[in-house]
């Protein structure tokens, strides 16, 4: 209601707007219910009243009486009257005010759904013809807007799978290359392109929505997925522990096993540390890689971001690991943050408050 | 592998050629067909160990077939897809197929998955191996898609992928003692530096997973000189 009446709203102006039309309205009618009347006084004390095109000289003060209506006996005599018109006048520019503005308000709310989430309820269609206009211009355009941007998801969907059985058939052919060196080259072509298309497809699946939420043991999920890691391999260690924490137990694993490959893709080990304070749950994966410049921080997270340091020497770019792995964060009401080590390598650090 | 022969059902004419001069590479013995009527045919032919089975056919797609399979018979099936959707993972193993590889897998690895199913069949005899995406054993359940553990007081606890292989092993032959030689097989999965050693720490890491005390496990029991058991009704 304050907010309402801060000086630069619509419905403040409406609102001050319709007041001071009707006050002045009625305080027009008001006067012009008794005509004025003009006269002299004589310094005697006596009062001639004047009538038209009649003059008189001399010494004397001009008088001019109000109407009987408007004396100011008669103003207290009709304060109660006045009075319960006043609040009735500013109870009706205000109810007034709102009416009008409430279109331009749900049309606003509308479009602040819209930025955060695209499927939103429509606007309904109600109101004067101008906000009934307006109302169906913005659901068209929300329309046109859902079905664009699903319809780019699809066409990359397609593409992505049509991609699947032309990939299939080279990594069948590469077999039959004698050529041991080039075999090797080619097939890691071949998986940097298979990467590629299960990030995509995986991004643009967006499965996360239908999780359901469970106790998730964040310490087995740690050891679990560097076990994993340790199979191929490559040295992961975890340290510290964590307690279990109410997570969607697929997205999160798919979370931490983006930061464990990216850290083993441009640095040689990865280390794991796990500190749970009771409020907060950090989960830290630290590379010894080159680390990322500082003005690129926020960039790495854009889907297949790219850089040109020495960095994205393996791999066309950062893919889109960190996009899915801050997303995830999000929705665990966490975060994702990107730190360079002093002593070189990047630490990507996921923080979850515990909500008590 | 000798004398195996595998049925390659798929629509991409080249994939069929690839697929079955790859193969025979590896002594499989492959002959592919485009569609559910010819895979039919060539069943009633000749008899297959395995079907290798594309999900996107023409006429009838390969969940319906691989249904048929499963009403039918209890050949082994791969299916073989493009699409690696979560939900399409659950129908096809809910159907009944054995394994599951998506599009473009490394041929390799099918070779390795195929010996794996064949070995499971024989091992099994008949016997219908627990297929279903959830399966349940004393308060714990396993799900098989999100390889995900469930302890009793539905605290969800990830397993390795060697964890879990090795922890499918013995649902899928309850009460029945498992020599070390066929764990440290199906633990090795890719790599190939799995030792006589590492299957007992895998062992004492998925017992410390299904907080089974090692001194006097209830769980996983270790039958001396000869292999482990896993001591639970599996529903």
């Amino acid at each position: 209601m304050m907010r309402r009446l801060q000086p630069d709203t619509l419905f403040s102006r409406l609102f001050a707007l319709l007041l001071w039309l009707v006050i002045i309205s009625h305080a027009s009618m008001l006067l012009s219910l008794g005509t004025f009347t003009a006269g002299v006084q004589f310094p005697d004390g006596s009062v001639q009243v004047l009538r038209d095109g009649e003059a008189v000289t001399g010494p004397l003060a001009v008088v001019v009486t109000r109407p009987a209506l408007v004396t100011w006996t008669a103003l207290t005599v009709l304060w109660p009257v006045m009075g319960t018109m006043l609040a009735a006048l500013i109870l009706a520019a205000w109810f007034g005010a709102g009416m009008l503005t409430s279109p331009i308000r749900r049309l606003s709310e509308a479009a602040a759904r819209l930025g955060d989430n695209l499927d939103g309820p429509k606007v309904a269609e109600a109101g004067p013809s101008e906000a009934r206009q307006a109302a169906r211009v913005f659901n068209r355009m929300q329309e046109r807007i859902r079905a664009q941007v699903r319809q780019r998801a699809t066409f990359l969907a397609a593409v992505s799978h049509d991609l699947r059985t032309p990939l299939t058939r080279i990594k069948l052919r590469v077999e039959q290359v004698d050529d041991d060196a080039l075999k090797t080259k080619i097939r890691a072509d071949l998986d940097e392109m298979t990467e590629m298309l299960n990030a995509t497809l995986e991004f643009l699946r967006d499965e996360a929505d239908s999780e359901p939420r469970q106790m998730l043991d964040i310490q087995a999920l740690a050891e679990s997925l560097a076990e994993d890691a340790r199979e191929t391999g490559r040295t992961v260690t975890v340290w510290g522990g964590a307690a279990p924490l109410m997570a969607q137990p697929v997205l999160l694993r798919r979370c931490l096993s983006n930061l464990i490959d990216n850290a083993l893709r441009y640095g040689h080990t990865a280390r794991i540390s796990l500190r749970d304070s009771g409020a907060e749950l950090v989960i830290e994966v630290e590379d010894d890689g080159p680390g990322i410049p500082e003005d690129k921080m926020e960039a790495v997270f854009e889907p297949f971001a790219r850089l040109e340091s020495s960095r994205n020497k393996h791999s066309g770019g950062f893919g889109l690991g960190l996009s899915v792995a801050r997303e995830a964060a999000l929705r665990h009401d966490g975060d994702l943050r990107l730190v360079n080590r002093r002593e070189g390598g990047l630490i990507a650090r996921l923080s979850f408050p515990r909500l008590r | 592998m000798d004398d195996v022969r595998a049925l390659i059902v798929d629509d991409d004419p080249e994939i069929r050629d690839l697929l079955s001069g790859y193969l025979a590479g590896y002594g499989v013995h492959a002959e592919a067909v485009g569609d559910g009527a010819a895979m039919r045919m060539a069943m009633a032919n000749r008899e297959f160990h395995v079907v290798i089975l594309d999900l996107m056919l023409p006429a009838e797609d390969g969940l319906s077939l691989c249904r048929e399979l499963r009403e039918t018979g209890n050949i082994p099936v791969i299916i073989l897809t493009a699409r690696g959707e979560t939900a399409d993972r659950v129908l096809g193993l809910g159907l009944g197929a054995d394994d599951y590889m998506v599009k473009p897998f490394e041929p390799r690895e099918l070779v390795a998955r195929i010996e794996t199913v064949l070995r499971r069949a024989r091992a099994s005899e008949g016997a219908a191996p627990a297929r279903r995406e959830i399966v349940s054993f004393e308060g714990w359940s396993l799900n098989r898609i999100a390889r995900q553990l469930v302890t009793p007081q539905e605290l969800v606890v990830p397993l390795s992928n060697a964890e879990f292989r090795l922890l499918s092993a013995f649902i899928e032959h309850p009460r029945r003692v498992l020599s070390r030689d066929y764990l440290i097989d199906i633990a090795r999965g890719r790599s190939a530096d799995v030792f006589d050693r590492s299957i007992d720490l895998l062992v004492s890491r998925l017992r410390q997973k299904l907080n089974d005390d090692p001194k006097s496990p209830m769980l996983i029991k270790t039958i001396r000189g000869e292999g482990y058991m896993f001591d639970a009704s599996v529903q």
